[in-house]
């Protein structure tokens, strides 16, 4: 039987790994984590400009 | 299984012998070993004990199976030939379940089986050192492993081809019980008072395959999960869950920790009235740190009943002039409907900037509403945000979870 354990062990692991990876970093910066997922990691909210000065 | 042991000895030389009951000749593939032999030509089983060939039992039915394997067939396991000398088929008619069964002979190492049931395969061998009395115990242990009852039952024989060690009839019937310890099989049969013993390994239909060089005639595709047929969901499992509580641990650990490192610092409370249009200047503020997220808090002070209330705003930096915009409100609805009171809402809200650097910050707001009021906005810098662990937690755990119910799934298909 073609074992495939280590592989979907060795994918989770990675998975696992980088998933507590970002929320050290989502939690050290005071992120959520899904702006991590979705990339904002180097962006901000803000944008240029006074508007409403 | 394999049914008596020999008790009476086959007429040595003899290699073929003409059928009592047909004519026909019949060949054997294992003389000097086997005790029965059934006519291909008409399905009746021969005594080879004794000096006539006399019929033990005559077909049962007509010879309308056909074995998936032929009798004659010559298949490589474990590097050496057999060659198919019998079939059978058995069923339990309590479960309506039947099963075939090939007996194998190799003229240096004897017989063993092969069961097929239901797309299923099994490389069976007689053992003598089985369990000795199990009761109706629910497990047993054999050779360091542990074997769990499967199933009892009364299996019969319905129907027999080619040559038997033993005196094998159709209607032979005998208390069976099998024992699984995946990917392996004790099976147990009654005989005089005692069990005789066999232990299965589960073959991949493939595996089988290659053994004979060729398919199965009417090849069967795999149907639910064989007795002995491996949990691949739970050998996933078994690895895995480890990795997940180790894990889950280290998110609470990770989760916790920055959490309890987290400024939590409140740098402005601003009281206002709402609505107003007029943009509203807070005093000047000062974020402190690296970058952060800042929580901006709304708590009404009085008014919103069965109202909203929006305030839309910024944080402006005064020193890189760059704006992070928000809206934050709160809306409080309550009645009473069919004599029963309710609530929607609250009076207070927040929003969570991510990532706002360090600096002196001005905040700007106005506000909207259905009515008139006062809140208290507040600017919290680092927050703890304790949704990061919950969903770690959930993202960890949609694989093993999802292993765990495929592998209880597996083992529900096995005892059914």
């Amino acid at each position: 039987m073609k074992n495939t354990s280590p592989r979907l062990f060795i994918a989770y692991v990675v998975i696992a790994l980088s998933l507590l990876t970002s929320m050290g970093i989502a939690q050290s910066r005071g992120m959520r984590l899904i702006n991590v997922f979705s990339g904002s990691l180097s962006s901000h909210s803000g944008h240029d400009g006074p508007e409403h000065k | 299984m394999a049914g008596e042991q020999i008790r009476k000895t086959p007429m040595g030389g003899v290699k073929a012998f003409d059928c009592r009951n047909c004519g026909g000749q019949v060949q054997l593939l294992a003389p000097g070993q086997s005790l029965v032999a059934a006519c291909k030509h008409c399905g009746a089983v021969a005594d080879l004990t004794d000096d006539n060939f006399r019929i033990l039992s005559s077909a049962a039915e007509q010879l309308t199976r056909e074995p998936r394997y032929e009798i004659g067939s010559k298949a490589t396991f474990d590097g050496k030939t057999w060659v198919v000398i019998g079939f059978m088929s058995r069923i339990v008619r309590m479960y309506a379940f039947e099963w075939e069964e090939y007996l194998l002979f190799n003229p240096y190492h004897g017989f063993r089986f092969l069961a097929h049931a239901y797309g299923h395969w099994s490389w069976i061998q007689m053992i003598n050192d089985g369990p000795l009395a199990i009761g109706n115990a629910a497990w047993v242990q054999y050779k360091g492993q542990n074997f769990k009852l499967l199933t009892t039952g009364e299996a019969e024989v319905s129907y027999v081809l080619g040559e038997f060690y033993w005196q094998v009839r159709v209607g032979d019937r005998a208390q069976t019980r099998d024992l699984v310890a995946p990917p392996n099989m004790l099976s147990g049969e009654f005989e005089d008072g005692g069990m005789i013993w066999s232990l299965g390994q589960y073959l991949e239909p493939q595996f089988v395959e290659q053994a004979f060089g060729a398919p199965p005639k009417n090849k069967l595709s795999r149907k639910g999960v064989g007795a002995n047929q491996p949990n691949t969901w739970k050998n996933h499992a078994k690895r895995i869950v480890p990795a997940w509580i180790i894990s889950m641990i280290l998110t609470v650990v990770i989760g916790i920790a920055m959490n309890a490192a987290a400024p939590d610092q409140t740098v402005l409370t601003m009281p206002q009235t709402y609505p107003d249009t007029t943009d509203r200047v807070s005093p000047p503020f000062e974020l402190v740190g690296g970058s952060r997220n800042v929580n901006v808090g709304l708590e009404v002070v009085d008014g919103l009943d069965n109202h909203w209330v929006e305030f839309e705003g910024v944080l402006h930096n005064l020193e890189t002039n760059e704006n992070y915009e928000f809206v934050v409100g709160a809306e409080y609805y309550f009645g009473v409907t069919e004599g029963e009171s309710w609530t929607e809402g609250s009076k207070s809200g927040d929003f969570c900037l991510n990532e706002v650097p360090a600096g002196n910050y001005e905040m700007v707001t106005s506000s909207a509403s259905d009515s008139a009021g006062n809140v208290v906005l507040t600017v919290v810098r680092g927050v703890p945000i304790f949704s990061n662990m919950f969903i770690a937690w959930i993202l960890l755990s949609i694989l093993p979870v999802t292993l765990l119910i495929m592998s209880k799934n597996f083992e529900k298909q096995r005892n059914a």
